[in-house]
């Protein structure tokens, strides 16, 4: 049962924690000694807490209110997607070892050098504009995904060809991104700083770091290769990759957030994206070489802070996006980024944080399916077929939806974070929903109340360390 | 000797349920648990909470065994936490300074920019901010332009229909629409315009009788014979604009069985003393009203009367507030065009108590936002505290 705990911090201060109102408070020891029961406590104590019983601090919480989605919701969703991924190629020029497509995962679509069909992404594309309403506020991004996307650069063109006549009859904004290799950006440099596309690069550090990117025949490390187009990029193109190109790495066993950011940061002035090897779909008689090249980002972030040159921007740490989010969605200021929860009437939950389809995006695949989302292997996640015709069957996708959360929320609802737990069921590990209907559903990231009181403990001592950014983050940090 | 407990220091906190009001000669604090307030306008008093509400103290100050002692901080204390609203605790039970999570009005100055940034940022579901439309009918409304609008709302919203119904060429075919959707609807009309609607039209209907005074007996009879006959939900609505028609209204809620009803005051021009009377806050109408951290938060944000609604007017035009300017028509204007508008250029949704002399008042947050009667009656202080 969730209810209120009694938390401290690394300064030794006491704290109570109240789900309900989603109210931390800093206590007297003597209150918590109350709270406690024990004896020889200060009266003064024993009635605050008796004051603070009364009014409901101690009571059994109300559970929340998981509610289900309905068809209105699906469709509302469709006509206000923000972005379109097309997997433009599962084509790649390297072989990194814990690719996707690699033999590391399953549930992916085997590679078998295919290329998207145009005339099926000229379906969607006319699809989705033609749900948009005109309006110079709205925006669309369009993202191209791989493989190494510019291995069909011809589809890129004759995208960014279609989306401009698109666009303008419904005065919106296109934002064109797309993650690459970089190996072959001195081949349409010229065509992406014309369209402005913002590039994620994928870059592990230094030589060294980056030896799981080998070229996929002669093996080599693919490092020089990318290094020399991107400062190529920065050379020929400065505004440019000022404003447009950014970084992403992976962490395994050969790098650490030292390493990445030692070298981006230096060579470039960039702050890298650093992410963990994938933890869902691996196939089960990979999970020891899995472990071996896995690399825990608390762990080398928290090794890196200890260096007191350490280069890493405060708003970058792990510790501060949980701040953030605790702020956001755990405090009693939690209104200023929803303020239709001061809606009257009841507020209304689905469990966890999976994306509603299109509520984020669609990815149209090569095998002329759309999905939730790039991250999230197709055969799980499958919302649609295109051919000539968009295929999308709404009263099944809001059943999937349903069944989903009316076999997670029993767990979810004693879950200390289930108003905000960034959780995408179709990433949690073991391939989860496949079994809800005969086994219990298990969340790896469930805070009991012992999980959620370390949180807190973790949280709080962070910002009693930097107070400040108590008001930075509510003013600054925007949760989309 | 002196005792090692006379030099402790404190660190000294508010409460995070205590609702903090610091003016330039006085503050204010309010517990919103019971609704208890303390008042001081000691000028080291003040100070203190001055100091408290920065942001780089986050909800804690220390406060010197000196500071401690001095009375007008003492007694306050003292007051503060007789009324749990706030306590001090012993240095030296910790190894450093901890934190309050306050309300972030306590700290900061405008809440209302903060929230329109975070909820109004592009890719948010600028739909989800809608929850009530107004259409106004007359001779004048065209369905053909008027359904496939409301065709593009989202579902669940609340629509009432203000105005004669029967004015309206094809009045059936919006009703057969309205019919359909789920979403609750209300008529709004006088008791000279009430219809039957039973029992083509079933599905969550409602109606808001207005009563005009003087009331034509007759046709209230009539209109609540023709109710009565049916099942829908009935609230009156009795707009007063005089004490006389206070109590005309209550007789009638005797004579007539009226189980739900309300008192609407009526600006004439004329009648102010009515309003100075009944309408017109005291401080003590101001101070009893109960409230919570939410209502404090919701009137530095927003309009809670205007916002999430729209109206429509028989021509099309669309209104945030009728007495603000139009924001488009539904002709020529998508809902997502006009909700950026208002929320981007509108005076209504974001309308809060911001101006002179409410923006220097201690009860600035605690008063409702203003209604309709401040735009009519041309001032924003509709109350009887003395600046
Ligand atoms: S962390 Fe897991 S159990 Fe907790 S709310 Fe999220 S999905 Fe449910
Ligand atoms: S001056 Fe304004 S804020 Fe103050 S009590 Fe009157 S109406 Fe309320």
């Amino acid at each position: 049962m969730i209810q209120t705990l009694i938390h401290t911090s690394e300064h030794d201060n006491s704290y109570m924690y109240n789900p309900q109102f989603r109210l931390s408070m800093l206590i007297h020891p003597e209150f918590k000694k109350a709270y406690e029961k024990s004896t020889n406590v200060n009266p003064y104590y024993l009635k605050k807490y008796t004051y603070l019983k009364n009014h409901g601090f101690f009571s059994k919480q109300k559970p929340i209110n998981f509610g289900t989605i309905d068809e209105s919701i699906v469709k509302n969703n469709i006509t206000q997607t923000p972005q379109i991924v097309f997997e433009t190629t599962d084509f790649c020029n390297l072989d990194c070892s814990y690719c996707s497509f690699g033999d590391f995962y399953e549930g992916f679509d085997v590679r078998n050098q295919k290329n998207i069909n145009i005339d099926h992404a000229i379906t969607l594309l006319k699809y989705i504009f033609e749900c948009k309403h005109k309006s110079k506020k709205n925006k669309l991004y369009i993202s191209f995904h791989g493989g190494e996307p510019l291995f069909n650069g011809n589809f890129i063109k004759q995208i960014v060809d279609i989306v401009n006549q698109l666009k303008s009859e419904k005065e919106m904004e296109i934002v064109y991104n797309m993650t690459t290799n970089a190996t072959l950006l001195h081949k349409y440099i010229h065509f992406l700083v014309e369209n402005k596309f913002q590039l994620l690069i994928s870059l592990d550090g230094n030589e060294s770091n980056h030896s799981y990117r080998f070229f996929r025949g002669n093996k080599e490390n693919s490092f020089r290769k990318v290094i020399e187009n991107i400062d190529m990029v920065q050379r020929d193109y400065p505004e440019y990759f000022a404003e447009y190109v950014n970084f992403n790495a992976v962490l395994h066993n050969r790098n650490s957030v030292k390493d990445i950011y030692e070298f981006i940061y230096s060579r470039y002035h960039k702050i890298p994206r650093i992410a963990e090897l994938a933890p869902n779909d691996v196939v089960p008689d990979k999970e020891v070489l899995y472990q071996r090249m896995y690399h825990n980002k608390r762990r080398s972030e928290a090794e890196y802070l200890i260096e007191e040159s350490n280069q890493l921007p405060h708003e970058e740490l792990l510790l501060y996006t949980e701040l953030a989010n605790l702020l956001k969605y755990y405090s009693i200021n939690y209104y200023i980024s929803s303020i239709t929860d001061l809606f009257p009437g009841e507020k209304k939950y689905v469990p966890s944080n999976t994306c509603l389809p299109f509520g984020k995006k669609v990815m149209l695949t090569r095998n002329n399916k759309l999905t939730l989302c790039e991250k999230v292997s197709c055969y799980k996640s499958s919302i649609g077929d295109v051919d000539e015709n968009i295929k999308i069957d709404i009263p099944e996708i809001t059943r999937q939806y349903n069944f989903y959360y009316e076999h997670v929320k029993e767990k979810c609802q004693h879950c200390y974070v289930n108003r905000f737990c960034g959780i995408c069921l179709f990433l949690l590990k073991n391939n989860i929903l496949d079994k809800l209907d005969m086994e219990e559903f298990f969340c790896e990231e469930f805070h009991d109340s012992d999980a959620f009181q370390n949180k807190l403990y973790r949280i709080i001592s962070f910002l009693e360390k930097y107070p400040k950014d108590y008001s930075s983050v509510i003013e600054n940090v925007i949760i989309i | 000797m002196i005792s090692k407990k006379n030099l402790t220091n404190y660190w000294f906190t508010i409460e995070p349920y205590v609702y903090i009001c610091i003016t330039d000669n006085c503050i204010l604090l309010y517990n919103t648990l019971d609704g208890v307030f303390i008042e001081s306008d000691k000028i080291k008093v003040i100070e203190l909470l001055r100091e408290i509400v920065q942001e780089e103290n986050c909800g804690v100050v220390l406060l010197t065994n000196e500071q401690f002692k001095q009375k007008e901080i003492n007694d306050f204390i003292r007051e503060l936490r007789g009324k749990y609203m706030g306590d001090v605790i012993d240095v030296d039970l910790s190894k450093g300074k901890p934190v309050q999570l306050l309300p972030f009005f306590n700290l900061s100055g405008d809440i209302r920019a903060l929230c329109k940034k975070h909820n109004f940022a592009s890719g948010k579901k600028i739909l989800e901010f809608l929850s009530e439309i107004s259409i106004y009918v007359d001779h004048s409304t065209n369905i053909t332009n008027l359904i496939p609008f409301l065709q593009s709302l989202p579902g669940n919203l609340t629509i009432n229909v203000v105005g004669n119904l029967e004015n309206v060429v094809d009045y059936v075919e919006l009703l057969s629409f309205l019919d359909q959707l789920p979403s609750s609807k209300n008529l709004i009309c006088p008791c000279t315009n009430v219809i039957s609607l039973q029992p083509t039209f079933e599905n969550n209907f409602s109606y808001s009788v207005l009563v005009h005074f003087p009331v034509d007996m007759l046709q209230l009879g009539h209109s609540r014979q023709l109710l009565l006959n049916q099942t829908l939900p009935i609230e009156y609505v009795f707009e007063v604009s005089s004490l006389d028609d206070c109590q005309q209204a209550k007789q009638l809620v005797e004579q007539f069985g009226i189980e739900k009803y309300q008192l609407k005051p009526i600006y004439t021009g004329d009648n102010i003393d009515f309003f100075e009377e009944n309408v017109f806050l005291t401080k003590e109408d101001i101070l009893s009203t109960s409230m919570s951290i939410e209502d404090f938060f919701a009137n530095q944000a927003m309009n809670i009367y205007d916002f999430w609604k729209v109206n429509v007017m028989p021509n099309g035009d669309i209104y945030a507030n009728v007495n603000h300017l139009a924001l488009g028509n539904i002709c020529t204007h998508s809902i997502h065009e006009i909700i950026y508008k208002e929320v981007e250029e509108g005076k209504s949704w974001l309308r809060i108590r911001n101006q002179a002399p409410c923006s220097t008042c201690i009860y600035q947050w605690f008063c409702p936002p203003p209604s309709d009667y401040e735009i009519i009656i041309g001032r924003l202080d509709l109350c009887h505290v003395k600046q």
